[in-house]
């Protein structure tokens, strides 16, 4: 059994890692991104779509990714050149994610909801789970030894500090989040592909929030926020395991054992919050000066 | 390679007002070079133009006798411009090296930074030991002199010719500045032209080798400083002689007002804590380098911050902001912006803040009581509002202070006033008007608590004045103890005895 | 024209635009789409009701996004709070079936603004105690809220006589009447539409003239200042979540009791979130909001014919059209910059 859950903890960690991943890129830079959900939306559909009409895993995988980091491209112009808010921005993503999704699935699917059952998947989480582990490698380097890693941080945390070398730090936002985009979206296409087999009607059930609470805990650094998703994917596969089952003779209500993920990941806001510190520009393209 | 800098009929206008307005200043290379202006003269728009963050409305830019148009700041560091200004553009939370790197970066061709390759680079280029700062530390945990070099360091690995400082030294002790201006020397001496932004007299007479003054956009004169007087150069700045400050001061004999016992703000066990007091009709000021702990002091007191020992005004231990104002307690804040001044709303509701109940009935205002009320307060602190229900936003800085003077001195009757860096970004008329006031008030035998960075401020005011250090008090003087020296010294950490 | 109105036009314009472009790429002729957007939202007088009925709850929704936003916060959870508010009538109806309506609805929306009103403080708390955004907490607390109305629908008030998930109907004193044929034809437009209306002529006054809308405003706009002059900020924060909150549980009234007299699983079908998207096109103003909140209602009626007329998009278009909305209102810097450029 505690095999089982640590097994159920790694499959489930796999979306919540990439969608985080993309999370901390696209906030370190100063763009709070609460669109994540969308990006793991629109890939989870993308991806299954494209496998159902082509049969083809890998063109599913492409289009889930290039979908994602589309999506994440829209956002940043219009969080940065269109000078939105960027919480704004992100819900209106959302609600694009709960109304586009449905449309292009009756258009090409001629159902409502959910794209067909897939008979094509992956069934391995291993790889990607190796691939999570790679890109935390790769964004730890990144934060600490690049010049892309180092004007991130700078856009995130003092933007005057470009401006006046003559860099344009919102070009380094742009980049942040489309290469966030494009990690979220290996999370999305891992739903639809790997997880299950084809996309379900809002199938990330919050996993976009989830990632965005693992990245304040584990204070927009790449290692904490690792080991934030492995604890939040524990609480989801503990959930998962405790259903059905009753405690001491009495049934716990599903209803109640579903809603654990999400409890526990507000009680960890609601003890750490305090003593951890956002990137300092973050959302400020609306700020009041 | 230097370079002569030369502005021909340079001219800036935003939407709604001409910042610059054709100016024409040349600055020689080897030389210190002073521009001085008031408050709002243009003199940090004029650096952002010639630095490349705006572009000029009209008129030219000519480096070495050449036409040139900066695009962007990135062609303004090629050409070999560079600036430090007055906000440090610093990331605090990363390292020395980090920062003098970024948007430079010494890396592969892949982007990997190449950290120790740099370092090598800039010890070569240090000609000046007393400029290197730890490279591995974090900006956060630096002085603020040490965050300065960081600033001129930056410069000058991007072999910067001229460069731009704009008021380097509000920020400094008297010693750190003395240090400053040795290395500004050197700068001088290594051929490279250097600007600095200021609007005290004194430094100027001090470093520099020519002024050249700004007034309401325009350029007003440019001269030699040798040879140059004082007073003529003031005279340039606000276009009128500046009248005597002469205001009666009585000795007002007051009980108590304020007094803390080894107030200590967040870190509990930094012994002594602070051991203050005030009495009713004496202006006592507080000294030091920004950042000793003033701010922690004001929000201590204000009920903003919790703090360990005790403070009590009026013989009552403070506990919460609403019961602190309850006693009488007026405070101009450090940032007017962001403290003092509700910028969406109109002057009328600017004027009412914390003084809502006066003007309420059964919890609906009254508009034409604030109206009636709150302009009397205007025309009694001179403020200048072409229309009262004009957003706040829309007023000069002296107007906006005047107009937080006006509440919260006006509309409170106060009985104890905190001032917080009352004058800055305030033009000298205004300083005047608000200058007078504070004398009024201590005279009026209310007790006055008067925290700045300006040392000829405190001066000029105080009966009494207590110098801070790191967040303790380091040096105790009265009026008749009074010594740039000393007080200077006490501000670097020099204890007074 | 003031610049507002100009932005507001201009933005409905390029949601509408892109999504007609949508409905073209995906085989639509857009002159039919847009046709039966209008004739399904105004074709008939039962249509017009219909249309009303999907404004009241996105007038109350609207109106609590509006009031948070007022006080600085951006309440997320509307969606969630109005479901706990849902359940909260359903249950009364259904514990104290027998009363009369003069006792049964004032207590009835007095308990549902309260557990409304309770869930968004816990988020206000969060904010104002523990420093956690509200914009995350909201969100984690709609899913809570989802969790536990399904078990208090399926579990505690089940509709015995149901297969459906869904609670029992509410006693006939809680049931709120419809309107006369003569605005709302035989639709389920009710009368929450009026107490919609004058909560939002309220909410104007109690933002421009009161001293509860001056502290709201104040602590959202300049916190800083609010703090200075005194004013305790944590209790803004928790008493707007409160109010606004209370405001959502509210929006339930109609779905609840004016159409099913019963709370099903989703009865919201994400009206909260559309009341974001009210609150920022109606730019948190009274009218602003009754505006936008009619056109959405509309826009909802208008989208479920696409169901049936045409063969390739779903009502599910109205969802998209709001989101471009909201985007192309949020961009409204950059649309003003980039028109400057090209007139130029």
């Amino acid at each position: 059994m505690i095999v089982d859950l640590l097994m159920s903890t790694l499959r489930l960690s796999v979306p919540l890692l990439f969608a985080a991943y993309g999370g901390l890129l696209s906030e370190r830079s100063g763009v709070a991104n609460i669109a994540l959900e969308a990006n793991l939306l629109f890939s989870a559909f993308t991806a299954a779509a494209v496998v159902a009409l082509s049969g083809q895993l890998v063109l599913g995988v492409a289009a889930g990714v290039v979908a994602s980091a589309l999506v994440s491209l829209i956002f940043a112009l219009i969080c940065i050149w269109g000078h939105g808010d960027q919480i704004v921005v992100g819900t209106a993503f959302n609600l694009l994610a709960a109304g586009l999704i449905p449309v292009l699935n009756k258009a090409l699917f001629n159902v409502m909801g959910s794209t067909p059952a897939l008979a094509n998947t992956f069934h391995q989480t291993w790889p990607f789970f190796a691939l999570a582990l790679c890109v935390l490698w790769a964004l730890h380097f990144l934060f600490t030894s690049t010049r892309h890693g180092l004007r991130l941080s700078a856009a995130g945390e003092n933007p005057a500090a470009l401006v006046n070398q003559g860099v344009d730090y919102q070009r380094v936002r742009l980049r942040a989040v489309v290469e966030g985009g494009v990690l979220a979206g290996v999370g999305g296409v891992y739903l639809s592909l790997c997880q299950g087999s084809g996309y379900v009607r809002d199938m990330a059930a919050g996993r976009g929030f989830i990632a965005l609470a693992a990245v304040i805990f584990g204070a927009w650094k790449p290692i904490p926020t690792f080991f934030a998703c492995l604890f939040f994917a524990f609480t989801d596969a503990v959930q998962i395991q405790m259903q059905g089952r009753s405690m001491g003779g009495v049934e716990l209500p599903n209803q109640f054992v579903q809603i654990l993920p999400y409890v526990v990941t507000l009680l960890v806001l609601i003890i750490f919050a305090r003593q951890i510190t956002a990137p300092a520009a973050i959302n400020d393209s609306s700020r009041r000066r | 390679m230097s370079l002569q800098l030369e502005t021909v009929g340079l001219s800036k206008t935003f939407a709604h007002c001409t910042a610059l307005d054709r100016v024409s200043f040349r600055f020689a290379p080897g030389r210190i070079h002073a521009v001085l202006g008031e408050n709002g003269a243009g003199k940090s728009t004029l650096m952002k133009v010639l630095f490349g963050l705006y572009p000029p409305t009209s008129g030219e830019i000519r480096v070495g006798g050449e036409k040139f148009e900066w695009r962007s700041a990135r062609e303004a560091i090629s050409r070999g411009l560079g600036m430090v200004q007055q906000h440090f553009t610093l990331l605090e939370n990363s390292t020395v090296i980090d920062n003098i790197l970024v948007g430079a970066e010494v890396c592969s061709a892949l982007g990997v930074l190449r950290r120790s390759e740099a370092i090598a680079q800039l010890e070569e280029l240090l000609p000046m030991r007393h400029l290197s700062v730890p490279w591995d530390a974090l900006v956060r945990d630096l002085s603020i002199g040490q965050k300065q070099r960081v600033e001129i360091l930056k410069l000058l690995f991007r072999q910067a010719q001229v460069l731009f400082l704009d008021e380097p030294t509000a920020v400094l002790t008297p010693i750190e500045i003395e240090e400053f201006f040795v290395l500004l020397r050197k700068l001088r001496d290594s051929g490279r032209t250097i600007i600095l932004i200021t609007h005290k007299i004194g430094e100027v007479l001090a470093v520099c080798d020519t002024y050249s003054v700004l007034r309401q956009g325009r350029s007003i004169v440019q001269g030699e400083v040798k040879g140059a007087v004082a007073a003529e150069i003031v005279e340039a700045m606000i276009g009128r002689t500046m009248p005597d400050f002469a205001v009666a001061r009585p000795a007002v004999h007051g009980q108590a007002a304020l007094v803390t016992r080894e107030l200590r703000v967040g870190d509990a066990h930094a012994e002594p804590g602070l051991s203050l007091h005030v009495q009713r009709g004496e202006i006592v000021g507080i000294a030091g380098v920004e950042g000793s702990g003033q701010s922690e002091l004001v929000d201590a007191l204000m009920g903003l911050r919790e703090f360990h020992g005790s403070a009590r005004l009026f013989d009552e231990e403070l506990q919460n902001t609403s019961q602190v104002r309850g006693l009488g307690v007026a405070l101009v804040p450090e940032d007017r912006l962001a403290q003092a001044l509700w910028l969406e709303e109109s002057c009328y509701t600017n004027m009412i803040i914390g003084l809502e109940s006066a003007f309420l009935k059964h919890n609906i205002f009254k508009r034409a009581a604030i109206e009636g009320t709150t302009a009397a307060w205007a025309k009694e602190f001179d403020v200048r509002a072409g229309d009262l229900l004009a957003p706040v936003a829309s007023l000069s800085g002296g107007n906006q202070q005047k107009l937080v003077f006006a509440r919260e001195v006006g509309g409170r009757a106060p009985r104890f006033v905190i001032c917080h860096q009352p004058t800055r970004g305030v033009d000298l008329g205004a300083i005047d008007l608000l200058h007078r006031k504070l004398v009024e008030l201590r005279n009026q035998g209310l007790g006055v608590l008067l925290l700045s960075s300006e040392l000829d401020e405190l001066l000029k005011l105080c009966d009494r004045i207590y110098v801070f250090y790191d967040g303790q008090v380091s040096g105790e003087f009265t009026r008749a103890q009074f010594n740039r020296a000393q007080i200077g010294a006490a501000m670097t950490g020099v204890a007074h005895a | 024209m003031p610049k507002h109105i100009y932005v507001t036009i201009v933005s409905l314009f390029i949601g509408l635009a892109l999504s007609l472009t949508l409905a073209t790429i995906l085989g639509e002729n857009p002159g039919h789409v847009f046709l039966v957007l209008v004739r399904g939202a105004f074709g008939s007088a039962t249509d017009v009701g219909y249309s009303l009925f999907y404004a009241t709850p996105l007038l109350l929704s609207g109106l609590s996004v509006a009031w948070a936003l007022q006080a600085g916060l951006f309440n997320i959870g509307a969606d969630g709070q109005m479901t706990l508010g849902g359940v909260a009538l359903a249950a009364i109806g259904i514990l104290a079936h027998d009363l009369p309506m003069l006792v049964a609805l004032p207590l009835a929306l007095t308990l549902a603004f309260l557990v409304g009103g309770g869930w968004g403080a816990l988020a206000g708390w969060m904010k104002a105690r523990r420093g956690c955004h509200e914009v995350l907490t909201t969100i984690l607390l709609n899913f809570i809220a989802y969790g536990l109305a399904s078990f208090f629908i399926l579990r505690v008030f089940k509709n015995p006589e149901s297969q459906g998930p869904e609670t029992a109907v509410v006693g006939g004193g809680f049931q709120i009447g419809a309107l006369p044929q003569w605005i709302g034809g035989t639709s389920p437009a009710n009368w929450t539409l009026a107490l919609a209306l004058c909560l939002i002529v309220i909410y104007g006054f109690i933002m421009g003239r009161t001293s509860l809308g001056y502290f709201q405003r104040l602590a959202g706009e300049a916190p800083q200042v609010a703090a200075r002059a005194g004013v305790n900020i944590g209790r803004q924060t928790i008493l707007a979540m409160f109010i606004s909150g209370g405001l959502a549980g509210l929006a339930a009234a109609s779905p609840v009791l004016g159409f099913a007299f019963k709370a099903r699983e989703g009865f919201t079908s994400g009206v909260g979130f559309i009341g974001i998207a009210v609150a920022l096109l109606g730019r948190k103003s009274p009218l602003g909001i009754v505006f936008a909140a009619l056109l959405f209602g509309a826009l909802t009626k208008g989208a479920l014919e696409l169901d049936m007329d045409t063969r390739f998009v779903s009502r599910d278009l109205a969802t998209v059209i709001q989101a471009l909305i909201v985007l192309a209102v949020a961009s409204q810097v950059g649309l003003h910059n980039l028109w400057r450029k090209v007139t130029s």
